[in-house]
């Protein structure tokens, strides 16, 4: 390639880079917040039943499961399916769930389900408000919130896809990617920004193009089925055929044989495997075809071998015997060996407190490099608009929508917990509602700067956004103390990390957005050019000061 | 503004959002027959072969929106992007399991 060619296939890159970003970065930037607060999904919700029992330190296992048992029997003795979640990990409840057969009006045979969180001493289910917890949040980072399924899903593809073309693009446009990732020049408006756009790109490049493409992966059955078809066919008989090509079908899980028998408690199992394998190790254990002859109880351990989960265990319901073993790397092929690698990655199940916080920050890094784009994108054009005197009609959209977006977006997740909190725990509808008080916050937030823009300068708006921000998260340890026993004052004491952990990074999200308002307080307004003379004045002064320093530096 | 800044805007945003299609779509259309085409060249051993065309997929989807826009004639994007569909279409043809059609 020649210089020349070089240079506008360079600029080329440039171009799509900016305007793939700018028009999707809104929708990127919520599933870079949502996503990155999945990874502590279990931490929110279990902030947010406040009424569930604390339990700190190992219990004994045996212990709990007697528990369980002793439920299951008095609320599901017909039912064909047990399942007991230990707490263990970062699973904070004793849960348990069992089906129940249904009929509807048409005489077809279907399952209820049923869950309940135990309380470990009393054994009576603890009743915790209705919420959706982090789950919600999670879930809606690929399948938003409001429309169905799958058109969710071809949405966040193409997001993803205008990501991964972004990722590709901004490393070709650098030429020196490392001598620009040591760079840094604060105080210097324009080529801050870049800088930091550059830094939080280049630092946790790998993880932003593992969680692209891996995210593309999640959807592949969806968006690219037409492979799908080409080999299976149309139709959904056809895909399912594909999925029993792909997925090996576990072969102790047998149909019931419609033979009754007695089966072995689980308890007996549980003794059986804690001689063998130690005690209090046990994520889950539970039992299909109750009162079958093809009865069987399944359980793993909790516990990763690198990135592949503890091996499944399937023992007879009848006679106790072991009869199979998952080691889950029975994948049908490489490809989807592949698949499943790529995916466990970007889910992170296997990540301890320390790599779970390594997810996080980098998923922050992620969505701060998109919201510095969108910032860089601003920036660039109003320096130029204010050289020129025009200011363009979408220089002025992407101005306002920047703030509601990267401001309004936390914001709302902020009145999310709010609403957790102050909506009363009986409340019919509540969890809908918690997630329509976040969706209404952000309408408001992303309108706000419309219709105050009359009267205050972007900068005035953004420090106002940013002040709501720190207040809200600020405070919100202060409303769990109010409303709450779940507060600092008891769980730092306990030492219930879990909850402590939830209040103390709201506090820390607090200060940051506290010293982002702090810093615009004395800067500038960027959208009133310095025209007036004395301030031109002043400003070629300090740049003439500057010059020297520099001179004299060097 | 007058008229024929207006027109010349028109063009070009005409020019832009055509660009963007033939990206996405264009894009899109000859990614799924490249990686068909793949599925059925490798061994298609318990849908190895579709699952390979498919993590493959977004691979070809990202160097042709690329090229798309490194390009700066579209008539020859489009002339290229016909005669590689065209050729994956007749390659598909031979190769597509009977049972399917």
């Amino acid at each position: 390639m020649s210089a020349a060619a070089e240079g506008n296939f360079r600029h080329s890159m440039k171009w799509l880079h900016t305007w793939s970003g700018l028009l999707v970065g809104t929708v990127l930037y919520f599933m870079f917040i949502t996503g990155t607060a999945g990874y502590f999904n279990d931490e929110i919700s279990r902030w947010m039943q406040p009424e569930l029992p604390m339990v700190n330190g190992s219990i004994s296992q045996k212990k709990l499961l007697n528990v369980a048992e002793k439920r299951l029997n008095e609320v599901a003795s017909e039912s064909s399916q047990w399942w007991v979640d230990f707490p263990i990990g970062r699973q904070l409840s004793l849960r348990i769930n069992w089906s129940e057969k249904t009929k509807n009006s048409g005489g077809e045979e279907g399952e209820k389900w049923h869950e309940e969180v135990l309380n470990y001493n009393t054994g009576k289910p603890s009743i915790a408000r209705e919420t959706g917890g982090g789950d919600t949040l999670y879930y809606m980072h690929y399948a938003l919130y409001y429309i169905p399924n799958v058109l969710a899903y071809w949405i966040t593809s193409l997001c993803a896809m205008f990501m991964f073309i972004g990722l590709i693009t901004g490393i070709v446009i650098h030429r020196q990617i490392f001598k620009d990732f040591f760079t840094f020049r604060p105080g210097k408006k324009q080529h801050s920004w870049r800088d930091m756009h550059n830094v939080l790109s280049v630092l946790p490049l790998p993880f932003h193009i593992m969680i692209t493409y891996s995210g593309l992966l999640f959807l592949m059955f969806t968006t690219m089925q037409g492979v799908i078809s080409a080999s299976y066919g149309t139709g959904q008989q056809n895909k399912d055929r594909f999925y029993d090509d792909i997925y090996s079908q576990g072969v102790a899980h047998k149909g019931a044989a419609g033979i009754t028998a007695k089966n072995i408690t689980l308890s007996s199992v549980l003794l059986a495997v804690e001689q063998r394998k130690g005690e209090n190790k046990l994520s889950y254990i539970g039992i299909e075809n109750r009162g079958d002859i093809n009865a069987h109880i399944e359980l793993a351990a909790y516990d990763y071998d690198g990135l592949k989960a503890s091996e499944i265990q399937i023992y007879n319901g009848v006679n106790g015997e072991l009869q199979h073993t998952n080691k889950g790397d029975e994948s049908s092929s490489a490809a989807m060996n592949f698949y499943n690698i790529m995916t466990v990655l970007h889910e992170g199940d296997f990540a301890n407190y320390f790599l779970r916080w390594l997810y996080f920050i980098s998923g922050l890094m992620g969505a701060g490099m998109i919201a510095s784009g969108m910032i860089l994108w601003a920036n660039k054009r109003r320096e130029r608009a204010n050289k020129k005197g025009i200011v363009s009609k979408g220089l002025v959209l992407v101005e306002r929508v920047n703030i509601g977006t990267i401001v309004g977006l936390p914001i709302a997740i902020a009145i999310y917990f709010w609403v957790n909190r102050l909506l009363p725990a009986s409340f019919a509808g509540r969890a809908d509602w918690e997630m329509n008080g976040l969706f209404i916050s952000w309408a408001l937030m992303l309108a706000y700067p419309f219709c105050v823009a009359h009267k205050y300068t972007i900068t005035k708006i953004w420090r106002d956004q940013l002040i709501i921000a720190a207040a809200l998260y600020g405070f919100l340890p202060v409303l769990n103390l109010l409303t709450t026993n779940t507060h600092l004052g008891n769980t730092l004491a306990n030492g219930y990390w879990a909850l402590a952990g939830f209040d103390l990074t709201m506090i820390v999200f607090s200060l940051c957005f506290s010293f982002a308002a702090y810093r615009l307080h004395y800067q500038q307004d960027v959208t009133k050019p310095a025209t007036s003379s004395l301030q031109a004045i002043k400003v070629s002064r300090v740049k003439q000061v500057n010059r020297i320093i520099e001179a004299a530096e060097q | 503004m007058n008229k024929q800044v207006t027109n010349i805007l028109n063009k070009e945003s005409f020019a832009i959002f055509l660009r963007a299609f033939t990206a996405i779509i264009g894009g899109y259309m000859l990614s799924n027959l490249l990686a068909t085409l793949l599925s059925y060249l490798l061994p298609n051993q318990a849908g190895a072969g579709a699952v390979t065309g498919m993590l493959v997929s977004y691979l070809i989807y990202a160097v042709i929106v690329i090229w798309v826009y490194s390009v700066k004639s579209l008539r020859d994007i489009w002339r290229h992007l016909f005669i590689i569909s065209a050729a994956c279409i007749i390659i598909i043809y031979q190769l597509i399991p009977e049972k399917i059609l």
